[in-house]
């Protein structure tokens, strides 16, 4: 009975002392946040909410994107397009990845939506798409975001959500064997650093060192997280940030499950053990007390 | 030389050899132990358990681990975790046991001090003890230091600037512990050096004196009682076991030992593999980056109440780095600021319980404000801790005389 008693004692002090060093200083350090906006809420009147025609749609991308984009460019194409600068992204998977509700005001003001307009102050050049600002009206936006989503495929892997949404600016170098399978960053980060002051970090680890909560707010408004962060904004899914932040646990997590499953079976044998040794030493005790 | 005949065993072999009796006999089933201890006597044989798994997990660690800035990180954080079979379990062992081993030589400690263990013939007994403590300190600070991330890397930069505050030879003795300008790739080296080999073959000396050191005054007992260990040994090997005030090392004190080795090694692994984010900070798994220092910096856990008594005191960091070097090295002398002879519980003594409860406490504020940022109320508190720890030390002969000449006894 006394030494539960001590136990007990024991395990309030080491509670309190695992309460102050981990909860309170996590909460400390990382004040809540805003819950993430999968609606762009902060766009309203960039959005377009109009019925789109994917036929006139289909024309209007012909017209005015398909000179820097292409629907599907081998990587290995893409990497070598991209040696002397930006060749802009697929359009095939846009549809899947991002929100209508990104995608349209994206297509209105690029410099807004991406939260990039206080950076690129001056030199909006440097981002080719801010260009595109106030040259297409409502319903020609609607009308291409009905092409991108009758394209979009219905369903994508974690992986290939990744190679499309990040792989233009992050390298995940622990993906293959020594990279060599590796996605590779698609821009020279010589012009990352001139264009967001900053190379884009690889991210095979980034999934351990900000957890899952922090970034799925991050990717959703990464200027929410870090003000004056490097990182535009993307406007992905809900779904498709979820695909991502997937991708980058199978990743930097690469054992969890066997971590798991083999964990249960080690405390098991453990309690197995304790349970034998117990008997043992009541066996033994029993002719000194 | 002895006379040799002819074995009529393997063990009768050896024993004309190498007397294993005999050693069986000194070392185990007539090496005596108090009877009345509580779970809390387990604690020096889970440390030997924790220090085997990390020396063990260490082993196939190091088979893998590269010493070099440009490797390190990779090495640990993709070869072992993913492409090793198991490494992700050696590694979560060596880190959760890292951290584990401080939990358990702070109640060790603390244990000590409760049932004034270290006094009345035991005080090499504390005073190695000690000397392991702060070994194990350095071995945690330069292992720490290895995987190369961004806390291995900026609490290397301040723990090494701490030494610049020495006066006249500071900046030397900086230079010199880095072996560089700055903190690079000739530090990386030499603290692995240290963490593989020096500090590990020093423990392991350490621990053997450490066990010596019992030999002579014995453990001490739940309550403070001396005993005669001869004649109640006597009394034991006569068959008076429910009599005798002893036990011996084998079976009976190992017995207990091993049923509470098995309970917190339950509990180890679920740490180990389900909630390690306590011992593997998350923010050291991104790659050292000199040139972006992270939001907070701070030491793990078992560190935080030394590095509260560095910052504590705000006003002068020179005072501040004085207190830490004293903070660090006070305990050393426990045993002579304890004035009074009485070995006895805490609870028997209630000055000196009062004390130990300010302590205690005190070091847990200290802990947990010690990680929190230097903001606002915090600092205040900080610096009282700080002064209150300082002065525990202060008072506790003047508290321990009092209590002899008030005949507490």
């Amino acid at each position: 009975m006394k030494e539960i008693k001590i136990l007990a004692i024991l395990a309030v002090i080491v509670g309190v002392i695992y309460w102050g060093v981990e909860p309170l200083a996590h909460s400390v350090f990382h004040p809540p946040k805003a819950p993430a906006d999968y609606q762009f809420s902060d766009l309203k009147d960039l959005q377009v909410s109009l019925q789109g025609n994917a036929e006139k749609g289909k024309t209007l991308v012909e017209e005015n994107c398909a000179g820097c984009h292409n629907t599907k460019t081998p990587e290995n194409e893409l990497k070598a397009r991209n040696a002397n600068g930006v060749m802009g992204p697929d359009l095939d998977t846009m549809g899947y990845l991002y929100a209508p509700e990104f995608l349209s005001a994206f297509l209105k003001d690029p410099l807004k939506a991406t939260l990039l307009q206080e950076k690129l102050k001056g030199k909006e050049d440097l981002y080719q798409m801010s260009a595109l600002a106030g040259s297409l009206d409502d319903q020609q936006i609607a009308d291409i975001i009905a092409y991108l989503t009758s394209i979009a495929p219905k369903t994508m892997g974690d992986r290939e959500v990744f190679v499309d949404a990040c792989s233009r600016c992050h390298d995940i170098k622990y993906d293959g064997i020594n990279g060599v399978k590796g996605i590779k960053v698609a821009t020279p980060s010589n012009f990352l650093q001139e264009y967001l002051g900053a190379p884009a970090p690889d991210l095979s680890t980034m999934f351990r060192s900000k957890g899952e909560h922090y970034l799925a707010l991050f990717i959703n408004d990464p200027q929410k997280m870090l003000p004056g962060a490097s990182m535009p904004r993307i406007g992905l899914t809900k779904q498709a940030e979820a695909q991502v932040i997937a991708y980058m646990e199978s990743i930097a997590d690469a054992k969890k499950q066997e971590r798991e499953s083999l964990g249960v079976k080690i405390i098991l044998f453990c309690i197995v053990m304790a349970f034998i040794a117990y008997l043992w030493k009541r066996k033994i005790w029993k002719d000194l007390h | 030389m002895a006379e040799i005949k002819k074995a009529n065993g393997l063990i009768d072999w050896l024993d004309q050899r190498l007397a294993v009796r005999s050693l069986t006999k000194v070392l185990m089933t007539e090496y005596w132990i108090p009877k009345n201890i509580n779970f809390l006597w387990a604690m020096g044989v889970l440390l030997l358990v924790l220090f085997s798994m990390l020396f063990i997990s260490g082993l196939f660690l190091l088979m893998y681990y590269k010493p070099d800035v440009n490797l390190a990180f990779d090495s640990v954080n993709y070869t072992i975790m993913t492409e090793v079979a198991y490494g992700w379990l050696w590694r979560n062992i060596h880190a959760v046991s890292a951290s584990m081993v401080f939990l358990i030589i702070y109640i060790h400690m603390f244990v000590g001090i409760y049932y004034g263990s270290y006094k009345q013939g035991r005080e090499m007994i504390w005073i190695t003890g000690m000397l392991l403590f702060v070994l194990f300190s350095a071995e945690a600070f330069s292992g720490y230091m290895l995987p190369w991330g961004q806390m291995s890397y900026w609490a290397a930069v301040v723990i090494t600037n701490l030494f610049g505050g020495i006066p006249f030879i500071g900046p030397d003795i900086v230079e010199w512990i880095r072996g560089d300008y700055s903190v690079a790739d000739a530090t990386l080296t030499r603290f692995f050096m240290l963490h593989v080999c020096l500090l590990p073959v020093l423990i392991m000396a350490v621990i053997a004196i450490h066990f010596y050191s019992l030999r002579i005054p014995h453990v001490n007992n739940a309550e403070g009682e001396k005993l005669d260990f001869e004649a109640e040994a006597q009394k034991y090997l006569e068959g008076k076991k429910k009599e005798s005030k002893v036990i011996p090392f084998w079976p009976a004190f190992l017995s207990k030992d091993i049923f509470v080795i098995f309970v917190f090694l339950a509990l180890f692994f679920y740490l180990a593999c389900f909630n390690f984010n306590f011992a593997l900070d998350p923010i050291n798994f991104d790659p050292a980056n000199n040139l972006k220092t992270p939001a907070h910096i701070y030491p793990e856990w078992y560190f935080l109440w030394s590095y509260e008594v560095l910052r504590g005191f705000f006003f002068s960091s020179s005072f501040g780095l004085a207190m830490f070097g004293l903070a660090n090295v006070i305990f050393f002398i426990l045993p002579f600021l304890d004035r009074s002879p009485v070995v006895a519980p805490a609870h028997k003594r209630p000055a000196f319980f009062a004390w130990f409860a300010v302590l205690l406490i005190d070091m847990i504020v200290l802990t947990i404000y010690g990680k929190l940022p230097p903001e606002g109320i915090n600092v205040w508190i900080g610096c009282i801790a700080s002064s209150v720890f300082i002065a525990l030390f202060i008072i506790l002969p003047l508290i321990t005389k009092n209590e002899k000449a008030g005949g507490n006894q």
